[in-house]
């Protein structure tokens, strides 16, 4: 029978008193060797085999003798047990000079953290703030801050790292070296090594020798990781970096890094992304021309303005001025080159298509002048010829969008009281989310809070995406004046759960007084749905409680630490 | 008398971590009302998913714990959401008379408190009929006797046929024989016969550890039969091995107690809480048990790195670290240092001598200070500083995500951790970092 007979499990670290390691184990006689007969012995019943040390005994008094010495030497054993060799330490932990969070803020982290494991059931939710969804506030904060993840806090901090990857970027960065170092020895975080992992290495953008060692020999993630860092800190250095060693990329790691142009784009790049136009990707050709639309001082803006004019025109003999469209009817190479698809997807007419495609492409400034210095408001307010309105306004939102033009991006929005569907540019929310995002902070607040007067909560919850956080006033009033209009109206708080997470998020803390009155459980009216005042109540207190909290974690992260 | 716990003690005190965080949920002035503090109790009214709030009292120099709500969970999120606030007001809100409905319960709870007192400190309470109990305790010693040589007999039966043949016939004789433990009324036997049972199907090498257990076993069910033979503090250990209840002593020991560890093992049928306790000025090391019936947390919760001012009154017999607590445990505020400790070798030292009195013991309480985590080819162990000697972690310890907490707290440094050393290895329990003093890392 095959079993293993040496005393404590294979490779066991504990050795006996006076034996160090294997040297006497398996050597057949002494205390080892008895040992090993009593297990055989054991093993395959006293009736087969008697141990040796035992022989002349009668069968009867076997097992009791056996025993007693087994019992004997396991006592003898435990008792002279001596520590094994030590294996070889791991490498310290970098140290973080970060400082150390304050207590309070510390324990808040314990306790958001231990809120990710245990979520709320689902359905109703109760008055009390869901913690999970603070988590990332908190994050963030205690990031921009600089202060440094306790270590025993370390591993539920990659552990939620691991199940959220939304939460990753912050906490990675508050995890910092140690988090780094900890992930390495553990497989289930090794999430962390991969991209975020190479930041932690990453040279100072300024070492020129690092930088470009790296560029040349890094990993593919480093490199990315690597350009997005230099281009960040010196965009010249960055194009620079990239041009050196352009044209031996493969054409999916070009563009991956083309896209790393973004950052910074300037005039400066022109030169570079013309000549990327020519590339032998189509990828990386569409990518280059995207950037260079985005430039309305560009060569390619400029040619893109040229045959954009020449379709879009102004009617002066009819009765009203009215746009006229007459959209592209080839699209030669020479606009291939300059990023436009010549195939449309399924289903669209070609010449709209090509239309679309450059409409969106070039530059705003060249359409005032060919409307008799109109501007943007005027022209959006013109009329369209040949139903060509919705497809030339659609491309407009794009070229604001992507020029980040907001003077444009007001005019296509319109009055926020004007009705969606009736209003100039988009009527869809997604579109008008993004134009909103081209205007300065205050005024996408003002916007949206108007809109909400005027529309109510059910359609806000994608502008209200973009807003900055904490929400400026009138914003705040409006979203919180919504909400007890549809109270008052009888509907249920879930139907705006939506709007009410963002809430408890986005809210400034402030609007905790102005809520507390809504908290109160209304008596309840015949006309409305039954129960609905009651969890009204309950969801207002758990704004309130959120808003409080927020408010709290704030300040425990403001104290100066111990 | 205000007692004010902290975040991170009432924190410590729950059940799990679903209770923390429904706990922490509750420590906001949101879902309360009617709210106040004094006579070293807190208590408030707190709006649950019902229409009438639930009633909620803390007596904060148990710590003991009154709720309406039907949670099992003790102590309830109420009762920690309740400590919790009262942890985050910034000031004393100062003193208040109890409303009626928790001045009762705490009047019940106190006049409990002090005749248990008056009992311990008169030592005189006492069965009402020493006759009756005297020969009730015949019967059972008696019963015990016939069911240690019954097990006996199974022990030979076992190694006359040899353990592999037994393994083939699975865990139904095991589980009968358990049984008839019971009905002997020698639940330390029963306990044993199931671990017994469980070895076969735990992996390689089980016929040494089998064999091992069998023949500690059998050591037990000899020293039982002659008890009487033996020095007076082996056979109290060998009766309580057994299952007899242990004998309280009757010299409470005062001190600030450390509260090491907290950590519950459940079984169908019962769970059991360890509370490890360090007292500051004795230099002891106690062991508090509390029981939970089926599924039930048990009573006594005590949070993990505050130090406690109260009393113990420890068991009689050998080893000596079980104790029985006092009713009233008290925060007292300052630093907080770890218990002194020693090198690996220390560890096993201290577990060696331990078994001359108890030969039955698993592991030891000890703390080793200086000691890296490191990994090692089995898996993790606690290394020296001067990297030369080494305790590997038990196979039950290398899994827990405690472990992770102790890697990251040391960061390939020197760190002070307590635990329990035995023969299966070391069981890691409280780590503290001379990184970050005065904080006391739970590890399971």
């Amino acid at each position: 029978m095959e079993t293993d007979t040496t005393t404590p499990p294979a490779g066991a670290p504990l050795t006996e008193d006076g034996v160090r390691d294997d040297d006497a184990r398996g050597a057949g006689g002494g205390e080892d060797g008895l040992w090993e007969e009593l297990v055989t012995s054991a093993l395959l019943g006293t009736d087969r085999r008697a141990p040796a040390r035992l022989a002349g005994l009668p069968g009867a008094e076997l097992p009791g003798a056996l025993l007693d010495l087994a019992a004997l030497h396991t006592v003898r054993r435990r008792a002279g047990l001596r520590p094994g060799p030590a294996a070889p330490p791991p490498e310290p932990a970098p140290e973080d000079h970060r400082r150390p969070l304050p207590g309070a803020a510390r324990r808040r982290l314990d306790q958001l953290l231990a809120g990710r494991a245990a979520p709320s059931p689902a359905g109703r939710r109760g008055a009390a703030p869901d913690l999970a969804e603070l988590l990332p506030q908190w994050l963030a904060l205690a990031n921009e801050r600089g202060y440094q993840a306790p270590a025993a806090a370390l591993p539920s901090l990659l552990d939620a790292a691991r199940a959220r990857t939304d939460l990753r970027p912050q906490a990675l960065q508050l995890a910092g070296p140690r988090g780094l170092w900890l992930a390495r020895l553990n497989p289930e975080w090794r999430f962390a090594l991969r991209g975020a992992g190479a930041g932690g290495s990453l040279p100072d953008p300024r070492d020129q020798d690092g930088v470009r060692a790296l560029w040349e020999e890094g990993l593919f993630a480093e490199r990315v990781a690597l350009l997005g860092a230099v281009r960040t800190e010196d965009p010249a250095a960055g194009l620079a970096l990239l041009a050196a060693t352009w044209s031996a990329e493969r054409a999916e790691d070009r563009l991956m890094f083309l896209d790393s142009l973004r950052t910074g784009l300037s005039g400066a790049d022109e030169e570079f992304l013309e000549e990327a136009l020519g590339d032998r990707s189509r990828n990386v050709r569409a990518t280059a021309a995207e950037l260079l639309s985005a430039l309305p001082a560009s060569a390619l803006a400029g040619r893109m303005a040229g045959r954009a004019v020449t379709c879009v025109g102004l009617d002066r003999t009819a009765e009203s001025p009215t746009i006229t469209v007459e959209a592209p009817h080839e699209c030669d190479s020479a606009m291939q080159r300059d990023g436009l698809a010549a195939t449309p997807p399924a289903g669209r007419g070609e010449r709209s298509w090509w239309l679309g495609q450059l409409v969106e492409a070039a530059p705003l400034s060249c359409w005032p002048p060919r409307f008799g210095g109109r501007a943007p408001e005027e022209i959006v307010a013109l009329p369209v010829a040949d139903d060509w309105q919705a497809e030339l306004h659609a491309a407009w939102c794009r070229a604001a969008v992507r020029q980040r033009d907001a003077a444009w991006s007001r005019a296509l929005l319109g009055s926020p009281a004007t009705p969606p569907a009736t209003g100039p540019g988009t009527s869809s929310l997604a579109e008008r989310a993004q134009l909103l995002s081209t205007l300065p902070p205050e005024e996408r607040a003002r916007w949206v809070g108007s809109f909400i007067a005027a529309h109510g909560l059910s359609e806000a919850f994608q502008l209200l995406g973009v807003c900055e956080v904490p929400w400026a006033e009138p914003l705040g009033g409006a979203v919180i004046d919504a909400l007890d209009i549809a109270r008052e109206a009888g509907s249920y708080p879930w139907s705006f759960s939506g709007v009410m997470g963002l809430a408890e998020r986005c809210l400034a803390p402030e609007a905790a007084q102005q809520l507390e009155s809504l908290t109160a459980r209304p008596e309840e009216a015949e006309d409305v749905s039954p129960g609905a005042g009651g969890y009204w109540s309950e969801a207002f207190q758990r704004l309130v409680s959120t808003l409080r909290l927020r408010e709290a974690m704030r300040a425990e992260l403001t104290t100066p630490a111990r | 008398m205000g007692v004010r716990w902290t975040a991170e003690q009432v924190l410590a005190l729950a059940p799990d971590d679903a209770s923390r965080s429904a706990g922490s949920k509750l420590g906001t002035a949101g879902p309360w009302s009617g709210r106040g503090s004094g006579g070293g109790a807190v208590w408030g009214l707190c709006k649950g998913s019902g229409r009438v709030p639930y009633r909620t009292v803390v007596d904060t120099t148990g710590p003991a714990y009154w709720c309406e709500c039907p949670s099992r969970k003790f102590p309830c999120k109420h009762a920690l959401g309740l400590l919790l606030l009262q942890a985050s007001d910034g000031t004393e809100s100062g003193e208040s008379a109890a409303p009626d409905w928790a001045g009762r319960w705490l009047a019940a709870r106190r006049e409990r408190a002090g005749s248990a007192a008056r009992e311990t400190g008169g030592g005189a309470g006492g069965p009402a009929d020493p006759e009756a109990a005297r020969r009730r305790a015949e019967r059972r010693a008696a019963r015990i006797t016939s069911g240690a040589e019954e097990l006996e007999q199974r022990l030979a039966d076992l190694l006359r046929g040899g353990l592999a043949a037994a393994e083939q016939r699975g865990y139904g004789p095991w589980e009968e024989t358990a049984a008839r433990m019971v009905d002997a009324q020698a639940p330390g036997l029963a306990g044993r016969v199931r671990e017994l049972g469980a070895i076969p199907g735990s992996g390689p090498g089980w016929p040494v550890r089998l064999l091992e257990e069998c023949a500690l076993t059998h050591l037990l069910d000899r020293a039982w039969l002659t008890a009487d033979r033996l020095p007076a503090p082996l056979a109290t250990t060998v009766r309580t091995r057994v299952g007899l209840p242990a004998p309280v002593g009757d010299v409470p020991v005062r001190d600030h107690w450390l509260v090491l560890a907290q950590y519950d093992a459940a079984d169908a049928r019962l769970t059991t809480r360890r509370i490890w306790l360090h007292g500051t000025a004795s230099g002891r090391t106690a062991l508090l048990l509390s029981f939970g019936a089926a599924g039930r947390a048990p009573r006594l919760a005590l949070p993990v790195g505050a130090v406690l001012d109260g009393e113990l009154t420890p068991h009689a017999g050998s080893g000596r670290l079980r104790a029985e607590p006092g009713e009233q445990f008290v925060p007292v505020e300052g630093p907080v240092a770890p218990p002194p400790g020693g090198p690996v070798g220390a560890a096993l030292d201290a577990y060696g001598r331990a078994l001359r009195e108890d030969p039955w013991l698993d592991s030891w309480p000890v703390t080793l200070s200086e000691v890296v985590p490191a990994r090692a080819e089995y898996g993790w162990q606690l290394a020296d500083a001067d990297g030369r000697e080494a305790l590997p972690l038990t196979p039950a310890a290398q899994s827990r995500p405690g472990l992770w907490r102790l890697v990251a707290l040391s960061g390939g440094a020197p760190v002070t951790v307590f635990g329990e050393c035995g023969h299966r290895g070391f069981t890691p329990l409280t780590a503290w970092s001379p990184e970050t003093p005065g904080e006391t890392v739970p590890l399971i």
